[in-house]
This record gives C-alpha cells, sequence and structure tokens, in this order.
C-alpha cells in the first residue's frame, strides 16, 4: 500500500479542508511544536482503523472544536496493486471508500456500520488496527507505555498480531462445553451415587443367611415332625392292614365252617354237586305223583256221590231212578254199591301209595334244595376264600414293605404317638417356616429390585464412563489449543527474534546479543555477551532503537502494509544516535514508504532529499 | 486463510502428539481424535458466536453414543 494523500476537513487540529501530498520513500513532516505533525499521523491511523492512535481517547473528540457541522473527516488516497482508493472517515462513524472510476468515483461502501467496515478493510487490504499499531506506527511517547504495559495486556497485543486471540476464543468454548460435561458428569455421578448405595443394600447374604436356616429348619421339620408324620402314617397303616389281615383270617376260618381247608370243601362239594345231578326228575315223579293223587281223589269222591245216591234210592222206596226214571231192584243196587265201595276202597290204598310216593319225593326235592343252597353257599364261600387269600397275600406283602420301611428308620416296633403333643410342636415349626419363608419373599423382592438397580447402574455406569471420556477429550481439545498457541507463537516470533537480532547487530548497538520474545509476551528480553540485561536499565536512545528494530522485525516476518509512520522517533537521541537514526530510516526506505515528523534541524538535514511537509505553528 | 490452514495443522499435530504421548488420554481413540479436531475446526471456522457450547459437547459425547 502508497500513501499519496492526506485529507483533512475539519479534523484535530485543522479547520476547513487540507491535503498533503505524500511520495513513495521518505516523507519528513517537519514544523515546530503545535504546528500538527502528530495530528497528520493521528489521521492516518484514525483514517484506517477508525480509532485514535492515542488509547483511551474518544472518537468525537477529535474533530475540530470548531467544525459547522460538529464532526471531522479525516480522508487518505493511496494506491493498491496499481489502484487508487480514497478513504474517508468521519468522528460521527460515517466510512466511505472510494475509487477513480470513467471520469467519477465508484463507491465501493459507503456505511456507518464501524465492524462491517473493519471487515471490508480487513479483506481487501489486511488492514487490522493491532497490526497497523504494533507494524507500522511508531507514536510519541509508545515505547514507554508498551514497557510499562502490564504482560496480560501484551499477552492480548500478542495474540491478537498472531490471531491467537481466535483460538482463545475457541478454546473458551471447549472450556465452556468441559463446564457442561462436567455438569453432566456430576449429575450422572449423582445418580450413580445413588443407585450405588441403594444396590449395595445387599440381601444376598442375608438370602443364603435365610435359606440356609429354613433348610436346616425343615430338615428338623422332617425329622422331627415331617418324617415322624409319615413314619405315623406308616406305622397307622400297617396297623389297619395288620386289623384288615386279622379280619381276613377270622372271615377265613368262617368260610371253612366245618371243614379243615379248602380242598376238603371242594370235594365236598363236588359230592354235593353229584348228589344234586344223581336227584334230578324229582320235580317231575312228584307232578306225575301229585296229578295221579288228585285223578285218585277224583275218582273216589265220584265212587262215593255213586254209592251215597244208591243208598238214597234204597231208602226211598221209589223203585226208580230218579234221573231215568227207570224200575230198579234193591239188590243190584246193594250189589253195585258193594262193587263201588270195594273199587274205591282199591282206589284209597292206591292213593295212601301215591300220597306215601309223593311224602317220599317231597322230602327228597327237600334234601335236595337244600344241598343246592349249601352248594350256592360253600361255593361263595370257596371264592370269597380264594378272594380273602389274595387280599392276605397283598396285605402281608404291604405289611412287609412297611416293615421293612419302619425297620429302615429304626421303628419298627414303634407304636403310634400320642398325636396332640406331637401337633403343637410341628404348628409352631411350621408357623416360623412360614414367618421366613414369607421374609425370605420379600427379601427375595427387594433383591429382584436391587437387581434392576445393579442394571441401571451398569447402565449409568456407562453413561458415566461417556461423560469422563468427553471431559477428558474437551480436556485434550483444551490442551491441544494451548499447545498450538505456543508453537504458533514460536513458530512466528522465532523468525522475528532472528530478523530483529540482525537489525540489532547491523547497527552495533550492542555487543553479542539474545533476544527473546515469548518469555515475556512480546516485551523483549536481552541476554547480550551471556548476561541478562533489564530493558528498564537501558538507555532512552538504546530502548528506542531496540523498540523500532523490534517494529521492523515484526512488520517483515507478519506482514507489513508497505509504509512505517514515526512520530518524532529521534527524540532523546543525542547527535550521534540522530545520525544512527537518520541512517536506519534511509535503510527502511530502501524497501518502504516512510513518513517521519520531527522537529529538529539535524533530522531535517540528514534526511535531506526527503519528501518535505513543512508545518507551521496554528 | 494461509493462517487458519496453518493452525489446523498445527493443533492436529498437537493433538495427535498429546494423544500418543500423554498417558492421561490413552483411553482415547481416533474417533476421539476426528471429534476434537471437528469441533475445533468448526468453532475456528465461524467464531465463538455461532458455536455454543452445548453444540461442542453434543459433537464430542454423541459420537460415543454412536
Amino acid at each position: 500500500m502508497q500513501l499519496e494523500k492526506i485529507i483533512l476537513r475539519d479534523f484535530g487540529c485543522f479547520q476547513g479542508n487540507r491535503d498533503f501530498e505524500l511520495t513513495e520513500g521518505i516523507n519528513l513532516i517537519f514544523g515546530p511544536n503545535f504546528s500538527g505533525k502528530s495530528t497528520l499521523v493521528n489521521t492516518i491511523f484514525f483514517t484506517l482503523t477508525g480509532r485514535p492512535i492515542v488509547p483511551r481517547v474518544e472518537t468525537s473528540a477529535i474533530s475540530h472544536p470548531n467544525a459547522r457541522t460538529g464532526t471531522g473527516t479525516a480522508g487518505l488516497q493511496f494506491s493498491e496493486h496499481g489502484s487508487q482508493y480514497q478513504l474517508f472517515r468521519g468522528t460521527g462513524k460515517r466510512i466511505l471508500l472510494r475509487s477513480p472510476s470513467d471520469g467519477g468515483w465508484q463507491i465501493h461502501f459507503d456505511d456507518s456500520r464501524a465492524r462491517f467496515a473493519a471487515s471490508q478493510l480487513q479483506e481487501r487490504f489486511g488492514l487490522s488496527p493491532e497490526h497497523l499499531a504494533l507494524t507500522a506506527f511508531l507514536r510519541e511517547g509508545e515505547i514507554f507505555e508498551f514497557l510499562a504495559r502490564q504482560p496480560a495486556t501484551r499477552r492480548d497485543i500478542l495474540y491478537a498480531l498472531l490471531g491467537i486471540d481466535r483460538l482463545i476464543e475457541v478454546r473458551e468454548r471447549f472450556i465452556d462445553a468441559r463446564r457442561l460435561a462436567k455438569r453432566e458428569g456430576n449429575r450422572i455421578r449423582g445418580h450413580q451415587n445413588s443407585l450405588r448405595l441403594k444396590a449395595q443394600n445387599r440381601n444376598e447374604s442375608e438370602i443364603q443367611r435365610i435359606e440356609a436356616k429354613l433348610k436346616e429348619w425343615e430338615a428338623a421339620y422332617g425329622a422331627e415332625t415331617g418324617n415322624a408324620e409319615l413314619i405315623a402314617e406308616w406305622i397307622q397303616h400297617r396297623d389297619r392292614l395288620q386289623a384288615q389281615l386279622e379280619e381276613l383270617t377270622r372271615e377265613q376260618a368262617e368260610m371253612l365252617s366245618g371243614f379243615d381247608d379248602i380242598k376238603q370243601m371242594r370235594e365236598m362239594s363236588a359230592k354235593i354237586e353229584t348228589a344234586i345231578a344223581e336227584s334230578t326228575g324229582i320235580e317231575e315223579t312228584r307232578e306225575t305223583l301229585i296229578q295221579q293223587i288228585g285223578s285218585l281223589e277224583s275218582h273216589i269222591a265220584t265212587l262215593t256221590t255213586v254209592c251215597n245216591t244208591l243208598c238214597v234210592l234204597i231208602d226211598s222206596d221209589e223203585g226208580h231212578c230218579p234221573t231215568c226214571y227207570q224200575k230198579v231192584e234193591a239188590v243190584v243196587v246193594q250189589r253195585i254199591i258193594a262193587e263201588k265201595e270195594a273199587e274205591k276202597s282199591e282206589l284209597g290204598a292206591e292213593l295212601a301209595a301215591q300220597q306215601q310216593q309223593l311224602a317220599k319225593q317231597t322230602a327228597e326235592l327237600k334234601s335236595r334244595q337244600a344241598l343246592e343252597q349249601r352248594l350256592q353257599t360253600m361255593q361263595a364261600r370257596a371264592n370269597r376264600f380264594e378272594q380273602l387269600a389274595r387280599a392276605l397275600s397283598e396285605t402281608q406283602a404291604e405289611i412287609g414293605t412297611l416293615a421293612a420301611r419302619l425297620k429302615a428308620r429304626g421303628v419298627e416296633n414303634r407304636v403310634q404317638e400320642d398325636a396332640p403333643t406331637r401337633r403343637i410342636d410341628k404348628r409352631q415349626l411350621k408357623t416360623q417356616i412360614d414367618n421366613e419363608r414369607r421374609r425370605l419373599d420379600r427379601l427375595k423382592q427387594e433383591e429382584a429390585v436391587r437387581v434392576d438397580r445393579m442394571n441401571e447402574l451398569q447402565r449409568v455406569n456407562r453413561q458415566a464412563d461417556n461423560a469422563a471420556q468427553t471431559v477428558l477429550s474437551l480436556e485434550l481439545a483444551c490442551e491441544g489449543i494451548e499447545k498450538t498457541i505456543a508453537t504458533l507463537q514460536r513458530q512466528i516470533l522465532q523468525p522475528v527474534e532472528a530478523e530483529l537480532q540482525a537489525w540489532l547487530e547491523q547497527m552495533q548497538l550492542f555487543g553479542r546479543t539474545r533476544i527473546d520474545l515469548q518469555k515475556q509476551h512480546l516485551l523483549p528480553s536481552l541476554t547480550i555477551d551471556g548476561v541478562d540485561r533489564s530493558l528498564m536499565l537501558l538507555s532512552g536512545s538504546e530502548k528506542m532503537f531496540l523498540y523500532l528494530c523490534f517494529k521492523v522485525a515484526l512488520s517483515k516476518v507478519l506482514g507489513n502494509p508497505g509504509f512505517f509512520v514515526f512520530d518524532d522517533p529521534t527524540l532523546h537521541l543525542d547527535g550521534e544516535r540522530k545520525a544512527l537514526m537518520v541512517d536506519f530510516v534511509r535503510q527502511l526506505a530502501e524497501e518502504h514508504q516512510v513518513i517521519v515528523t520531527s522537529y529538529d534541524e539535524a533530522v531535517r538535514a540528514g534526511l535531506e532529499g526527503a519528501n518535505l511537509i513543512e508545518m507551521h505553528a496554528l | 486463510t494461509p493462517l487458519e490452514n496453518e493452525t489446523l495443522r498445527i493443533y492436529k499435530t498437537e493433538v495427535a502428539a498429546l494423544l500418543q504421548q500423554n498417558e492421561r488420554y490413552q483411553t482415547l481413540g481416533s474417533a476421539e481424535f476426528d471429534a476434537v479436531v471437528r469441533a475445533f475446526e468448526l468453532t475456528l471456522t465461524n467464531g465463538r458466536e455461532k458455536v455454543r457450547a452445548q453444540m461442542l459437547y453434543d459433537m464430542l459425547h454423541e459420537h460415543r453414543d454412536n
């Protein structure tokens, strides 16, 4: 960037319109005190940055007190890459950038937004206030201010210069995020601790203890009560079976009544069956006899009636038959009666024989029926006997099994105990077992809840791990930024240190020097001939040269807009050092446009040939 | 800008060196490295005003959930 003209409209100590032409190479603004030299320096700085070059001065204070509109305007005409521009900045905030075009002006922007203008100028020309202030301008008294600045302020300047301020902002964001992550981590940890505390109330040992106790009690219940109950049941069953066995044996003996054994009974049954088989036909014979007896009795009754009728006939003297009225003789009738009586007597004898036979047959029939009944009874008893024999066999087998079981328990001869006493013990033990069982169930429910909590805790543990890892990631991000800042400083400031050292050696101000700009945030730490030197112990001229060389070295490494503006750099210098300063300016002007203010005739003489802007006291 | 590119290059180098050399970060892996660099790049490019802390937290936390 080549500055061509300074333009003032009611700005600073200048009323009305004033323009000052600038050329390439050295421009000397020369004049006595109160002639407006520093105002021109301020005009350049204010136009480019929007800030007065003197810190902590209100912008409105740099317009001329008699300005008609109450605001002043500073302007610069400059060229950049062959293009000409005019930049105007009013103390009332308005900013205008224009360039000549076809006999008129092309307005690039005309705005009152300071930030917008700053970003536009930064984008187009790479101008930033901090960069310009530190690398291109030397204002009056700046060196003493810089030396007196707090390290933190110098650090801020350095950071702005190196673009580290943006890194600091990024780091602050990461720190905010880390704060969030830690807060989230604390929340999760609180939840974790709460769950851990609840999950720590383990019931496992208590459950195991109760289960062991229950096992013991139930074993006791089994040995003392449960098995006893079973044994009692076995004994009871055995006794019942034995009673049944006795009943069966007794009944079996009854079934054999009159016989020695079942074999004898079966032989008798066979005989009875034979006898019954032999006595078949009694019913038919008896039936025939009954019919014959009936017939005989009927015949005898008829004969009796005939005899009686004939007797009546004889006794009646009528001499004829009352039925057929034939004449009959008494003798004949007497003979007939006698014949009939004889016949009746024969029939009577036959009837008696038949009746005797019938009685015999009836007795035989009854005897056979009794035999049949007996056979039936015997067969039933024989069947029952066999059933009983089987039941007896089964019962005896069952009794044998029970006896074996009881023998195994060592209670083969035990009789049934007194039930009520045992029931009380059993109930007590059962109640205890039930109570413990209920408690165990409750504990198991609690344990299930605890297991749920443990699962939840594991999930929260994972969250906590994630949160911790996130915090760690953010710490890595922050530490990475700190390392990056250190590396950036080192990478940028080391060449500055080398450049500064070269300038100082060229000036031959000190002996062998070593410069460190990083130790005190841009404030040069000097080691001269191996001995640390405090800047405060340097002379005023040494400080001035060191500071100017520092600016030039910085501008060489960080980039320079193309000009230097030094406000009275020979202040406090003696004649010899003034000459050295003039040489320094001339050397600088070989590559850059240099604008210097001075009231010193020696400087004016030393810079002969420079573009002279002569100022007069206002 | 070249300065931003240079800054990002230095940042990647420094973070990678920290991951390798610092035992404190040995539990972090390449996924965390990528997330950290992505978050840094986003904030450096867009500025602090546009990138909220919650966004950075989410960037570094959510990649773990995934």
